[in-house]
């Protein structure tokens, strides 16, 4: 089988399966209804269906499950896209919003945002230019992509440093806010949750997230030619500086927006990529759309079981981390292995 | 100075006046005037002896009161018979040392003149107890808070300028403002972690602590406990306590009454985001106190303020909302005009209410925990025989807060306007 086909068949499965989790979360939560009248209810805006379920039942879907299913959706695409492009651009498989600090600053900007102005669109802005800028120092620390072998190391270490400021300006933000008012918002928003999602939320995200995934997929070419070499791109055609902006333009938005609606979600960006790397290859045609799609699928499942499992919510970050970090440490022994032959 | 009154006061050890587990001030030990006290401090602990020299002893006795010298005399006699063996001498010094919530023993100077406090609801308690500001120093933000937004400013206007920089986030203190505030008694959680108490003690300040776990009668024992620390106030502080646990008494004993049957399923509402709602979860002062109104939570098998989904609370069908007083934007109003919450029963039958909110909100334990209670009693059970609850209220707030409400701030405490179109409401709490 070649990349190519390896890949168009990665992107056909991984459809199927989003799709298919999309029905599963939807058809799961705490107030039961059964799958029948969710299936009569979803499918009630497109074929004329006698309504046989309650106001409420259809309140619960369209209302309630459908925002969140679809902001996950939407959330594990922008974080898988983002993560893969940081990659690509870096050319360092650790790469990931989180890791590189961008998630945290990211969270700093979104609290300045609620401390300033309030929740919602202050919040997104305030996101996107806390993500644009520490994507920026990160970039700018580890002494750009070009740094040869070194750099996997440097780049960690960058993206600590900016996390770590990230951290402290989020804890002298807190220290700031009203105790009353602005405090509790903003903790319950650093929590890492889809919990509250609505319509609101929706079209907060959905369009930043939808406008990077555009732009990381119509640059998916030069991005994996950048993956290769930075001379090799340049040989290609590659408008090298353009591309790598444009690029972290998408993946700092993609972030913000994620961050924004979700708090801290970290290791989708991390763990997504490589999976579907590992199972449909790296094919350029195919890989930023199977990871987008991988991306969707996969918080669409994890925050499934956060909302479903007990009756208090699960805090998403701690789930996309228990499943994350083994991944991680994997990732890290092949490395050194590499490093040390 | 502060380590010297620490050190005094090992001599005159509280088993002496420690009656049944509770602490007892020693009055008669206040007769040293100040400044010589202070020296002999300085003098015994360089000699590093526990002992008075003679001058500073026959100094202090002249200058006493034939009582206080018998007081005295008595103590010694008794103490030397508990305390020989340890090789200790005269017993002196003006501190009194109490016991608090966490059975620690503070030593606190015979006159406190200056309170500072990192408890919350202990702001308004001190307001309370001592029907004025004066004695408050110093305070956490949220109280500054509660004291502006709630009806204590305006019982207490000064009580508005009260530094609020003494706490940070997680009650962390801030030592130098404590110690800017020359606060002589500082009033901190005792279970909420050693980070919040330990640099208070380390600077030598008397720290009573109180603890937050429990239902909302933990109330009553702050009270007892301010009203020991503060000088002059502990008769008070034991009234308080007495009125507050009588209500409690009352109201048990009413819903003793009612089978469990006709029990309202009770969820409360922190706060909202979106879709999430962080509700009341067992281990809370609200769980508990729906419990004593004669309610049932069935969030109770959750922990603290748990966040639920919208469909959670759907699949609760609570008979009763209560809405918290914490997050602005969760009004009755917000409910009854919700399409996804109206099959729930208590949105269609309009039992959803805000909470109250007077000299402290009354969702979390204060002074006036008791008239939350009447309050969530007369709402879960409007048939059951009740004392009117406006006569209730002003009767409270003369007795906490020296104040006799208007109609229009009654009106203001209990939300009328908010609650308005809820079920009853207007009808029942308009006299």
């Amino acid at each position: 089988m070649t990349s190519g086909m390896r890949g168009r068949t990665g992107a056909c499965v991984l459809l199927v399966a989003l799709l298919l989790s999309t029905l599963v979360s939807l058809s799961l939560g705490r107030f039961s209804i059964p799958l029948k009248t969710v299936a009569a209810i979803l499918l009630e805006p497109l074929f004329d269906i006698p309504a046989f379920w309650s106001n409420t039942e259809a309140q619960v879907v369209w209302a309630v499950r459908f925002p969140r299913v679809a902001l996950a959706a939407f959330v594990g695409a922008g974080l898988a896209l983002a993560g893969a492009s940081l990659q690509s651009l870096f050319r360092n498989p650790l790469a990931d919003p989180q890791i590189l600090g961008v998630s945290s600053g990211a969270a700093l900007g979104g609290v300045v945002g609620i401390l300033l102005a309030g929740t919602g669109w202050p919040t997104i802005c305030g996101s996107f230019a806390g993500g644009i800028a520490s994507l920026a120092l990160v970039f700018w620390l580890a002494g750009g992509t070009g740094a040869g072998r070194g750099s996997a190391v440097m780049l960690v270490l960058a993206g600590l440093v900016v996390g770590a400021v990230g951290a402290a300006g989020i804890a002298l933000v807190k220290y700031a806010a009203d105790p009353d008012n602005q405090l509790p918002a903003i903790v319950f928003w650093l929590l890492g949750s889809l919990a509250a999602a609505d319509k609101k939320s929706l079209y907060v995200t959905a369009p930043p997230i939808l406008f990077s995934a555009a732009l990381i997929l119509g640059l998916r070419f030069h991005l994996s030619a950048l993956a290769v070499g930075e001379e090799d791109a340049r040989n290609l055609g590659v408008p090298v500086r353009t591309v790598r902006l444009l690029a972290l333009g998408a993946a700092g938005l993609a972030t913000a927006a994620a961050v924004a609606v979700s708090g801290v979600v970290g290791w989708v960006g991390l763990v997504v990529p490589h999976l579907v790397r590992l199972s449909f290859g790296a094919n350029h045609r195919w890989f930023f759309l199977n990871t987008l799609l991988g991306g969707a699928g996969y918080l669409i499942l994890v925050d499934t079981a956060a909302r479903t499992l007990v009756a208090a919510e699960i805090p998403l970050g701690a789930l996309t981390a228990l499943l994350g970090a083994p991944i991680f440490a994997v990732l890290l022994r092949r490395l050194r292995g590499k490093t040390d032959a | 100075m502060r380590l010297g009154n620490v050190v005094a006061h090992t001599f005159v050890q509280p088993n002496l006046y420690r009656r049944r587990g509770t602490a007892c001030r020693a009055q008669g030990f206040i007769p040293f005037p100040l400044r010589p006290y202070r020296t002999i401090h300085a003098h015994t602990e360089s000699l590093g002896i526990a002992s008075l020299t003679p001058t500073y002893a026959s100094f202090c006795l002249q200058s006493m009161k034939p009582k206080q010298f018998k007081c005295l005399r008595c103590s010694v006699a008794v103490f030397f018979l508990f305390s020989c063996a340890a090789g200790a001498a005269l017993p002196e010094g003006t501190p009194v040392v109490l016991i608090d919530q966490n059975g620690r023993e503070v030593k606190i100077p015979a006159k406190v003149e200056r309170v500072a406090t990192l408890v919350i609801p202990a702001a308004s308690m001190v307001l309370a107890l001592d029907q004025g500001a004066g004695r408050l120093v110093g305070i956490h933000p949220a109280s500054r808070a509660e004291i502006v937004d709630g009806m204590l400013g305006r019982f207490f206007p000064e009580s508005k300028k009260i530094r609020a920089d003494v706490a940070g986030e997680g009650f962390a203190p801030n030592v130098e403002a404590l110690l800017a505030s020359k606060a002589d008694l500082v009033v901190q959680w005792g279970d909420r972690g050693d980070a919040a108490l330990s640099p208070i003690v380390k600077v030598g300040l008397p720290v009573l602590t109180l603890n937050s776990a429990g239902g909302g009668e933990i109330a009553a024992e702050w009270l007892r406990i301010l009203g020991r620390g503060l000088t002059g106030r502990e008769a008070r502080g034991e009234a308080l306590a007495e009125a507050f646990l009588a209500t409690k008494g009352e109201i048990a004993k009413s819903v003793a009454q009612i089978p469990e049957s006709r029990r309202p399923r009770v969820v409360y509402l922190y706060r909202r985001q979106g879709n999430a709602f962080q509700v009341a979860g067992g281990k809370t002062t609200v769980d508990s106190d729906i419990r004593l109104a004669g309610g049932i939570n069935p969030a109770s098998h959750l922990t603290a303020y748990a966040s639920v989904s919208a469909e959670q609370v759907l699949a609760w069908a609570p008979d009763i909302v209560l809405l918290g007083n914490f997050d602005k934007d969760l009004k009755p109003a917000l409910l009854f005009e919700s399409a996804l919450f109206a099959s729930v029963p208590a949105v269609k039958d309009k039992r959803v209410y805000l909470y109250p909110r007077g000299g402290f909100r009354w969702d979390p334990p204060s002074q006036e925990t008791p008239l939350a209670w009447r309050w969530l009693f007369a709402l879960f059970h409007p048939d059951a025989p009740s004392a009117p609850l406006r006569g209730e209220i002003v009767e409270t707030y003369r007795r906490l807060y020296g104040h006799t409400l208007n109609a229009s701030e009654i009106g203001i405490i209990m939300r009328m306007i908010d609650n308005n179109d809820s079920l009853n409401y207007s009808k029942k709490f308009s006299h």
